[in-house]
């Protein structure tokens, strides 16, 4: 040990160093690691980990009230995230799009740009850039088609992020399924049209992307996944099912684990929650990772409504999103209209925040340049 | 304080150099240490606070006086007469006073606060010693928290690379 260490009696013991680090955002805590080894040390000490700064992580969802977009956060240290994306030109005509693990992606609004085309607006909300997309090559009419669009960006795969933009042809009262795919990617600044769709299959939420393959699931039950293979080529294309005795993932989600696709699905009118891990190197078949019991972590056993008629059946539960690596569930209870967590490892729920929406998307920051 | 109320516990706290204290056994909890060891029962004459001399101990204890929550007659009357909301700016004008110390007797008491698991204290002290090195450089920091550089030239490259975005 330094010998001038021992003298100097004023010096700080590591676990009070890690006592004031635990209150610094990441951000501070990624620049005093530089300062000597003993401290990048902290960061992968297991004694440690608990304690300290992690990346941050949120739940995102499209504002209220005029702004864009808000971000519930689930790191108690970092208010430098501008979740309302404030930053943005013109930020009070624009709408929420979809968020991909540090990404979020906005359109102006019809209203504003009805004299131009459909404009997108990327954005990282924890580095305030954001860049504008081009305007697609042909312009759909509004009454005749509907979009869904995913934004598509894993910082661990690729730099590059897409943009898959799905033309649901619609009638005036029935969407009849998407009949046309545009992707975008940023390498090339430019969109192509996917002339390979095969038209009217009919996509849902959710959707995950991961390892450069979008995950997307359709109405028949299956789950369609679009690879991308390089620039200026359409994805490829390819289909499998849900795990078994499963056919939609209504009240469930989609999450990853070491680059694995997951998704947590409830189970047995809802007193479980499955975790099922997707093997994409052999046989895309499901295998079981957790069982977690939901009647021990709400206290109660009845998850499953029916209306009168028997007809309509739902959970009064639902799962919005899976992070494995931080081992946590995010889920709504539909009777509280509560924001919730849960602990895979402690079995135990603890509360977010009010709240009855459904349609939170997660987010894990990301500080890379665009 | 000559007049004390009648059935208020009083604590003997000592410290390594020999010095007695007297306080409230409401002030001395405050500190969750001290509490576990008066609800153990093992608090009977005098709690010796080892590690903690006379000049922080005492520090300590002015600031739990001032941050215990004023409950009985006299709280009462007191709470009766001052808004939560400006009990809680006086209570922060006095904590930026309180802390304003040297460097050493920060590191002190940030020691102290940790040993005796003073909730408020830490978060306090800590929180002073985050505002001071948050905007410095690398090298200040260093000097502030006697740390040495023991990166070589290539390894504090690279982890300054890998980190970069956090210096922007």
């Amino acid at each position: 040990m330094d010998s001038k260490k021992v003298i100097a009696a004023a010096n700080l013991t590591d676990d009070l160093v890690v006592e004031i680090f635990s209150r610094v955002p990441f951000k501070s805590f990624c620049r005093f690691k530089c300062v000597c080894k003993a401290w990048l040390a902290f960061a992968s000490d297991p004694h440690y980990h608990r304690k300290l700064p992690k990346i941050p992580t949120g739940l995102f969802h499209g504002g209220n009230d005029g702004s864009v977009a808000e971000l519930v956060s689930m790191s108690p240290n970092d208010e430098e995230i501008n979740g309302a994306l404030t930053f943005l030109p013109h930020h009070e005509h624009l709408e929420f799009v979809d968020c991909c693990n540090g990404l979020v992606l906005c359109k102006y609004k019809i209203t504003y740009a009805s004299a131009e085309a459909c404009r997108f607006i990327m954005c990282n909300p924890a580095t305030r850039e954001w860049s504008s997309l081009p305007v697609p090559d042909t312009q759909p009419d509004p009454t005749e088609f509907v979009g869904d669009t995913f934004l598509a960006f894993d910082p661990s795969w690729s730099a590059q992020f897409y943009v898959f933009n799905f033309q649901e042809k619609f009638d005036g009262y029935w969407t009849l399924g998407i009949n046309k795919l545009e992707v975008f990617s940023s390498d090339l600044s430019t969109w192509i049209v996917d002339a390979a769709w095969s038209p009217f299959i009919k996509i849902c939420n959710p959707h995950h992307f991961i390892g450069g393959v979008l995950y997307v699931h359709t109405d028949g039950g299956d789950i369609l996944g679009l690879e991308v293979i390089g620039s200026g080529i359409p994805p490829r294309h390819f289909t499998f099912k849900l795990p078994q005795g499963h056919s939609d993932l209504v009240s469930g989600c989609f999450g990853q684990s070491l680059g694995f696709l997951q998704c947590a699905l409830p189970e047995r009118s809802g007193h479980t929650i499955a975790v099922f891990s997707l093997d994409t190197c052999h046989s895309y078949k499901w295998s079981l990772k957790y069982r977690l019991s939901m009647g021990n972590a709400f206290g109660r056993d009845d998850f499953l409504h029916i209306d009168d008629e028997g007809w309509y059946r739902w959970l009064d539960y639902q799962i919005v999103a899976l992070d494995s690596e931080r081992k946590v569930l995010s889920l709504v209870d539909k009777v509280q209209m509560k924001l919730l967590s849960y602990d895979i490892i402690t079995g135990k729920l603890s509360e977010i925040e009010d709240g009855c929406r459904t349609d939170y998307l997660y987010y894990v920051a990301c500080y890379s340049k665009l | 304080m000559a007049t004390r109320e009648a059935g208020k516990k009083m604590i003997m706290l000592k410290s390594p150099d020999g010095m007695e204290f007297e306080v409230e056994e409401a002030v001395a909890m405050e500190s969750q240490t001290i509490r576990k060891m008066i609800e153990d029962d093992c608090a009977d004459t005098a709690i010796l606070i080892p590690n903690i001399n006379s000049k922080i101990l005492s520090r300590v204890i002015e600031y739990c006086n001032k941050h215990v929550p004023t409950t009985g007659a006299t709280g009462a009357a007191a709470s009766d007469t001052v808004a939560p909301a400006a009990l809680a700016e006086d209570l922060k004008i006095w904590d930026a006073e309180f802390i304003k110390v040297n460097r050493a007797t920060r590191f002190d008491l940030i020691q102290a606060a940790s040993y005796l698991n003073i909730k408020g204290l830490l978060d306090l002290t800590s929180q002073t010693t985050i505002d001071t090195i948050s905007d410095n450089s690398l090298e200040e920091i260093r000097s502030f928290l006697s740390t040495k550089n023991d990166y070589l030239p290539e390894e504090e490259q690279t982890i300054r690379r890998e980190n970069q975005w956090a210096f922007q």
